[in-house]
């Protein structure tokens, strides 16, 4: 991944609207600092910190498991070897700076698909196998999640199923369950407020009060 | 974008469904790279998206009749370590002689010409507008699916030198076994264990064969017997298949402790039994009932 490169997608830059700051995330100061330092854990711990938001975002806009995990690595070796030349500016501003680059690195590629040009594997990064730790939170949440599910009421499951799944409005999901959009909107809400809440018992989630649903 | 938009607008149901426009799409992927609460929504619903469309399939399935149609891919080495354990069983030190394979047998035996219903039934398909299959109904349904196996692979051996009693039943019942007549295979290996109670691995076929055959709980009994002996080679195999039996049983927790132990083992049988157990973890608990 040649210098220039780079630079032309360090070029987006840091914008006028700062991003939500330290309050989630890991301390980005130090954080940088220590990377341009050459500190190894310090690189695994921003691996850590964004690679499954790099790849969520690269598999929302590939529908390729595969394809988005190789960018995953691509964006995340990109974001350190900028961070370990000092080239990030403002620090605060990291998870706009990880966001860019990966942006950047999956638009990429895109475009490369459409010509169908191939392009060489990355090299591993630090930290790439997934922690003990990151298995279990993975584990605990599909376990969570299926909980969750099944406490749900028939119907309200079946709601989330055609709002999640097939994409249906209340409208629609009304006519097919003969209910009133308002009952269907009420209970999509209150069983979504369901798993969530079901969900956060998972210890890392306790920085912040979420902000109340509305709706009935 | 902030998190009171995120939920006001219910920008990650859109985002997973591909409903945001540009400008939508990029800010709320701004916004989920610093923000753990919106990215822990996101993330739990797009598990939730997930398991409801993986369930949706799953009750969608037409019921299919039981049988047996798979082969395990195992390693000539598995079949290696199980020959080597049975010489060392079953042939006197005065008889032991140099392992010399038969001309090429097959490891791929016969698909059964019978065999008994599971344990438990399939669920029924219901019709859109009804109530969705019911999560005790959903649970035993995938236990009966993640409780097929293939039959452990065999490859006989030619020794020099006269066979025992034990021997020459264990090779007839085995003859049986790569046919894919399980339950006589069972017969013959329990006349086998009656010459000479101490084979571990007829003990060991002969688990494989009565659950194949359709009997879990005596396929459990020959396993534990197997384990209990401590018989080198075999502790995977049997461990792995006595997860399976306990899947056929309908239990969950059983199986999910050999599955755990095979992981631990680490050797040809892990990846399966990795993937076998994350399936597992992700039924319905057995708390769940009809709503």
């Amino acid at each position: 991944m040649g210098a220039a490169r780079l630079r032309g997608w360090l070029q987006w830059g840091p914008t006028e609207d700062p991003m939500p700051s330290a309050q989630s995330t890991p301390p980005e100061v130090s954080l940088v600092a220590r990377i341009r330092d050459g500190d190894a854990a310090a690189e695994s711990e921003l691996v850590r910190a964004f690679e499954l938001r790099i790849y969520t975002m690269a598999v929302m806009k590939t529908r390729d498991p595969e394809a988005a995990r190789d960018l995953a690595q691509d964006a995340l070796l990109a974001v350190l070897g900028a961070l370990r030349a000092g080239e990030l500016r403002e620090p605060t501003k990291l998870a706009a700076f990880v966001w860019g680059t990966a942006r950047n690195v999956i638009n990429d590629h895109l475009r490369r698909s459409s010509r169908n040009t191939a392009s060489p594997l990355p090299p591993e990064l630090p930290g790439r196998d997934p922690s003990p730790h990151q298995v279990l939170e993975a584990e605990e949440r599909t376990r969570l999640v299926q909980r969750a599910l099944a406490a749900l009421e028939a119907k309200d499951r079946e709601i989330l199923l055609l709002t999640l799944v097939d994409g249906r409005t209340p409208a629609e999901i009304a006519a097919l369950l003969d209910l009133s959009p308002q009952v269907v909107r009420a209970r999509k809400s209150r069983a979504l407020k369901k798993l969530i809440a079901s969900v956060r018992q998972l210890s890392r989630v306790s920085r912040s009060t979420p902000p109340e649903e509305s709706g009935a | 974008m902030n998190c009171e938009q995120v939920m006001r607008e219910e920008i990650v149901e859109k985002y997973l469904l591909g409903k945001l426009g540009d400008a939508d799409l990029e800010a709320f992927e701004r916004h989920y790279f610093s923000c753990d609460q919106c990215f822990d929504r996101l993330e739990s619903l797009r598990e939730a998206q997930d398991q409801l469309a993986r369930d949706r399939l799953l009750v969608s399935a037409r019921p299919r009749p039981a049988h047996w149609p798979w082969w395990t891919a195992a390693a000539a080495a598995a079949a290696a370590a199980l020959l080597i354990v049975l010489l060392t069983m079953t042939v006197p030190t005065s008889e032991r002689t140099e392992l010399a394979r038969a001309e090429p047998a097959a490891t791929r035996p016969a698909p059964p010409a019978v065999a008994r219903a599971p344990t438990t039934p399939p669920a029924a398909v219901p019709e859109r507008g009804r109530e969705p299959l019911t999560e005790s109904g959903t649970r035993e349904l995938r236990l009966a699916e993640l409780a097929r196996v293939g039959p452990a692979p065999y490859e006989p051996v030619v020794l020099r030198g006269p066979a025992g009693e034990a021997r020459l039943a264990f090779r007839t019942a085995m003859e049986h076994y790569r046919e894919g007549d399980y339950a006589a295979a069972a017969e013959g290996l329990r006349a086998a264990l009656e010459l000479d109670p101490e084979v571990a691995v007829a003990a060991f076929y002969l688990g494989v064969s009565e659950l194949l055959a359709g009997d879990p709980e005596t396929a459990i009994l020959a396993l534990r017997r197997v384990l209990a002996s401590g018989a080198a080679g075999l502790e995977e195999e049997a461990r792995f298949y006595l997860a399976h039996a306990h899947l056929a049983r309908g239990d969950a927790e059983s199986a999910e402790t050999e599955l755990e132990a095979v992981v631990r083992i680490g050797q040809a049988r892990a990846e399966a039994a990795a993937r076998t157990l994350a399936e597992l973890r992700r039924l319905p608990p057995a708390e769940a009932s009809q709503r």
